[in-house]
């Protein structure tokens, strides 16, 4: 009976402790909440309030830990600064932006449980940064969208991502727009017989298969052969296996398919047995981290981002400067990205007055703002147009190639 | 189907190389599951956390300006006593135990396993982490075909530890004493060994050769992180039970044949089977032959 | 002195019997008084891991063979359902019954050759057989989709209404599929083959030459431990919507054997109670999310040192119950070989 007794007390208890930290619209059961003003937000803010002194508040859930930490924190930077810029300048009329972060550790059910706590909180009024890899960022979709939530997501790359209602949008390249890249690559580095190393992942088996697509209609004109796919799964550190595979087929390019610290095994590995080899990344590979992992193994590689640090642009040179200043390191494209966001839904603040989840998410499709992107506007599916720059890594930094990337239907008809 | 690739007997044949040079590595970590089932008839379940916090002992020092010879055996002293406390405060009091069974046993090992790894994780960060390599010296071309001299280096410094090893349990008498333990504690105990110690010598050893393991591995990939013993770990058992879990040179040749096995299966199967080859044939040798190509036929049920 | 013994049994049992109900009642009534979703999913995925934990109950608790491919299990249930929701229009309880069989056949499959195994390389063969599953379902692209996952994966439709998580109806599922195998467990434990399983872990030769057939007992354990465990991937399918091979990873057959043995090796109570203070801990003391799989490891280690029955274990030890009407002689009274035992 003691017993009994113990487990029904044991049960209130938790069920009291949880129903404290659901309701909590103060920072307090935040994971690490980030905050970028000194304002520590204690209001029981009702979203329909004009109490015109408490701050707004904006939620980052991304990978803090785990493989993919580098890109989760790199979002919260690229917010943070942009919430220091705009409270700097005197907040979102006139009240100061305050951001809680969740770490969603790059897993769908961790990712799904944020998710839910940031919508509990009728304080937050959207999603500033919402996860990283599409897969993840897709289990948590349909609840921001079915609580009416507005988020962003500066990562995902997925084709139907935004598709999953109006109150999802995806500040990045979409696949097809990387393609467009990413295909043109080869013939930009004059490839003869190219070898494609992918990871075995979402974004990995969707990439190569639009790239065979690609590849197959325009095989003729091409001036090269795709000789080889070779995969590999998450968490592979030996590559040998896929380096015999691209050496065999006597691959002069390849074109690596997974993040950088994936590429920076697979680099000191392949670049061992064949050091002349060209080395193709995409825009995930883009982080200072791989060379100082991989150093002499990446010189030479090419890519692509969003964000070229060395931009004359004057919104690119004040993100960057404001970055650089802050975290002593160059921002990359996620950062970016995720600065963007927050500049979007500060301005779909400021043109409906109000901080209402679904007046923000309309206006998010009506404001237009110069940002690192340029005249950055969602369309009506919640894509964003942007442009890429690729890049070399020379004397282990990245330097830009100016020019390198034509139009689609240019490139096409040059081939 | 596998993915387009250009098929042919020479790439066959560098995929065996490949998987010969991973056979020994599998065998370098394997050699030290079997050592504790050697002696003690457990498996060591943490010794894959044991070597990834060798790996990570060495990075820290390194890290702090010391060379690498000196923080390796700083690193050997250091992960023995890791080992040896496991022993000392986990497993011996359940051997006092009356009902210790060999689950108890088990299931701590695990989850002392999960602690030191997910501490690893806390301490350093997930983060994978670059690691120096200096036993390279270049790639070698023999007939065509890609050698890394750091798996050289490898090769060379598995055999030398088996025979190190080996000479450790049947040249003395501290080797002696170990296999008198494994035959019957109770026994050995009577004929005047000291059974506390050489338990403890035996962790303490499996800690040492965990670090060489980890050393070797680290240089080879240039990588640290947290979660490089759980694969490693799992196909380096395999490889031993392959082989006859408790006989060293069973677990060479059992890591030789993961190895093997798993890159050709790339060759035959395209990338994404690899990881299912080690535990393929680990259920293939549990369900024909429990004890191993080289273990005998034991007399307690397996 | 007789009767004061009887009349205390009888106010323990009242007043366990009022302290059920009013438990019952705040079950019952959650969703309506809840701040919010976010309660509600960590509720039901409180409820999902005790299934799980009752699951590994009878193969671990009742039978004494630690197992870790529970997750394993849930991949092919959660994955059958998932690909005869999505891809064949099946509604929930049809596919949910189906993901249940094909799970009871994988644990037949795997079951059989490798139960006479003893402890150690059991356990070694289910993290393999874990490892293998994820390696199918990444490969098998026809079938799973590989690693693209599946999505949008139904809820429970009854009678027209769709039970999501906002309107409370994925808990109420998740409570009728708690209380059924409750029921379940229940049941085996006060069986015959319950008793077979309980000797069996005791003494598995002595029970041998006792007349049980082991190894079938041992497999009908672990294929029913393996359907609970298809189930409870399908309501974690049906709760999460979206799953891929990298779901069910080890993480969590190590998570679901830790509640398991913290909670106590064949309690019921043991199972649900450490289900809730495991599962929810990470949610409330989130600071402490960092060092989550730390406790869950320094719980294995100390419950196995300190109390290896568990929590509330050592259900196992107590003398069996009779069933009513049958008396128990006493030896001392002389009762001997002829008396009823």
């Amino acid at each position: 009976m003691k017993k009994s007794i113990n487990i029904l007390f044991a049960l209130l208890l938790v069920v009291a402790l949880i129903s404290g930290c659901g309701t909590s619209s103060t920072s307090g059961s935040g994971n690490k909440p980030a905050e970028a003003s000194a304002n520590n937000g204690s209001g029981n803010g009702n979203v329909a309030s004009e109490a015109s002194q408490e701050p707004i508040r904006l939620a980052h859930i991304g990978p803090l830990t785990g493989n993919m930490a580098d890109f989760g924190q790199h979002a919260l930077n690229g917010v943070q600064v942009a919430v220091e810029e705009i409270n700097e300048n005197g907040g979102v009329m006139g009240r100061m932006l305050e951001v809680v972060s969740y770490d969603d550790k790059n897993v769908g059910e961790d990712a799904a449980a944020a998710a839910e706590l940031v919508i509990s909180d009728s304080s937050i009024c959207a999603v500033t940064s919402a996860h990283y890899s599409s897969g993840v960022a897709m289990v948590a979709a349909p609840l921001y969208q079915e609580a009416g939530m507005a988020a962003i997501s500066p990562s995902a790359s997925h084709p139907e991502y935004s598709s999953i209602g109006d109150y999802i949008f995806r500040n990045n390249l979409t696949e097809q727009a990387e393609l467009v890249y990413a295909f043109q690559m080869p013939t930009i580095v004059d490839c003869k017989k190219l070898g494609i190393v992918s990871m075995m992942s979402d974004f990995g088996e969707s990439f190569v298969h639009g790239f065979e697509e690609l590849y197959e209609a325009n095989k003729d004109k091409l001036g090269y052969e795709l000789a080889v796919e070779s995969f590999f799964v998450d968490g592979t550190v030996d590559f040998a296996p896929n380096v015999a595979e691209i050496v065999n087929g006597d691959c002069d390019a390849i074109i690596f398919v997974a993040e950088y610290n994936n590429l920076a095994a697979f680099a000191m590995q392949y670049r061992k047995v064949d050091p002349d080899a060209q080395i193709i990344g995409l825009m995930t590979c883009y982080n200072p981290e791989l060379i100082n992992m991989a150093g002499e193994a990446v010189e030479g590689m090419v890519l692509y981002s969003v964000l070229n640090p060395n931009s004359e642009r004057p919104a690119v040179k004040n993100f960057v400067d404001r970055y650089v200043a802050k975290f002593n390191s160059q921002p990359d494209f996620i950062a970016a990205n995720a600065y963007d966001n927050v500049h979007m839904i500060a301005a779909s603040i400021e043109k409906t007055g109000s901080t209402d989840r679904e007046k923000i998410k309309d206006a998010l499709y009506e404001v237009e703002v110069t940002c690192t992107a340029g005249e950055l506007k969602f369309d009506a599916n919640g894509d964003a147009e942007k442009t890429a720059v690729m890049f070399k890594v020379e004397n282990g930094d990245f330097a830009e190639v100016p020019d390198a990337f034509k139009l689609w239907d240019d490139f096409v008809a040059g081939l | 189907m596998p993915p387009r690739t250009k098929r042919g007997a020479k790439l066959i044949v560098q995929q065996i190389v490949n998987g010969i040079s991973i056979g020994f590595v599998y065998a370098i970590v394997a050699v030290g599951y079997s050592l504790i089932f050697g002696v003690l008839r457990i498996m060591n379940m943490a010794y894959a956390s044991i070597f990834t916090v060798g790996a990570h002992f060495i990075l820290m020092f390194i890290t702090a300006k010391w060379g690498m010879v000196p923080a390796v055996i700083a690193t050997m002293a250091l992960t023995g006593l890791v080992s040896v406390f496991f022993d000392f405060a986990m497993l011996a009091p359940l051997r006092s135990k009356p009902g210790g069974t060999g689950t108890t046993v088990l299931i701590t090992a695990i989850g002392f396993n999960y602690v030191l790894q997910n501490l690893c994780m806390v301490i350093w960060g997930s983060e994978r982490k670059s690691f120096p390599n200096v036993i390279d010296f270049g790639t070698i071309r023999i007939a065509g075909f890609n050698f890394d001299s750091t798996q050289f280096v490898i090769t060379g410094v598995s055999i030398i530890l088996l025979i190190i090893l080996s000479w450790i349990i049947y040249g003395t008498n501290t080797g002696l004493g170990m296999r008198a333990v494994q035959q019957n504690t109770k026994a050995a105990n009577l004929m005047g060994v000291n059974v506390k110690r050489t338990i403890t010598f035996t962790f303490f050893l499996s800690g040492i050769t965990a670090v060489i393991a980890a050393f070797l591995v680290s240089s080879y990939y240039q990588l640290v992180y947290p979660t490089m013993g759980v694969q490693l770990g799992s196909k380096a058992f395999a490889s031993a039970v392959l082989g006859g879990i408790g006989i060293l040179h069973g677990s060479v040749l059992g890591g030789l044949i993961v190895g093997i096995l798993e890159c050709l299966s790339v060759y035959f199967f395209g990338g994404g089977y690899r990881e299912a080859v080690a535990f393929i044939i680990l259920l293939g040798v549990l369900l024909v032959k429990p004890t191993g190509l080289f273990g005998k036929k034991a007399n307690t049920k397996v | 002195m007789k009767l004061k013994k009887i009349l205390n049994i009888r106010i323990s049992e009242r007043v366990s019997f009022i302290i059920l109900l009013v438990l019952l009642a705040v079950l019952i009534s959650l969703p309506f008084f809840t701040p919010g979703q976010y309660f509600l999913r960590t509720a039901t995925n409180i409820g999902i891991y005790a299934i799980l934990a009752l699951s590994l109950n009878i193969t671990t608790g009742y039978c004494g063979q630690v197992s870790m491919g529970q997750a394993a299990f849930m991949a092919v249930g959660a994955y059958t359902f998932a690909i005869l929701n999505t891809m064949h229009g099946v509604g929930f309880f049809p596919a949910a019954f189906v993901g249940c069989c094909v799970a009871g056949v994988a644990g037949f499959i795997l079951g059989m050759p490798t139960l006479r195994l003893s402890g150690a390389y059991f356990v070694i063969a289910t993290t393999g057989f874990s490892e293998v599953v994820k390696v199918i379902a990444l490969n098998w692209k026809s079938m799973t989709n590989g690693a693209l996952g599946i999505k949008n994966i139904g809820r429970p439709i009854v009678f027209g209404f769709e039970l999501t998580n906002a309107n409370g109806g994925q808990y109420y599922i998740m409570l009728l599929s708690l209380a059924a195998v409750i029921w379940i467990s229940y049941a085996i434990k006060t069986s015959k083959f319950g008793r077979a399983l309980n000797a069996i872990r005791n003494d598995e030769l002595a029970s041998n030459l006792m007349g049980v057939n082991t190894s079938s007992q041992k497999v009908l354990a672990f294929v029913i431990s393996a359907m609970l465990a298809g189930y409870a991937g399908v309501l974690y399918a049906s709760m999460t919507r979206y799953i891929e091979p990298n779901t069910f990873t080890t993480d969590m057959s190590t998570i679901i054997l830790c509640i398991v043995i913290f909670g106590g090796m064949g309690s019921i109570r043991g199972m649900i109670i450490g289900a809730l203070l495991l599962i929810s801990f990470p949610e409330i003391l989130r600071f402490m999310a960092t060092y989550r799989f730390i406790v869950y490891g320094l719980i294995l280690i100390l419950m196995m040192r300190f109390r290896p029955q568990g929590m509330l274990g050592g259900v196992g030890d107590k003398p069996y119950k009779l069933p009513k009407g049958v008396k128990r002689k006493s030896y001392e009274q002389g009762g001997g070989v002829n008396g009823v035992t």
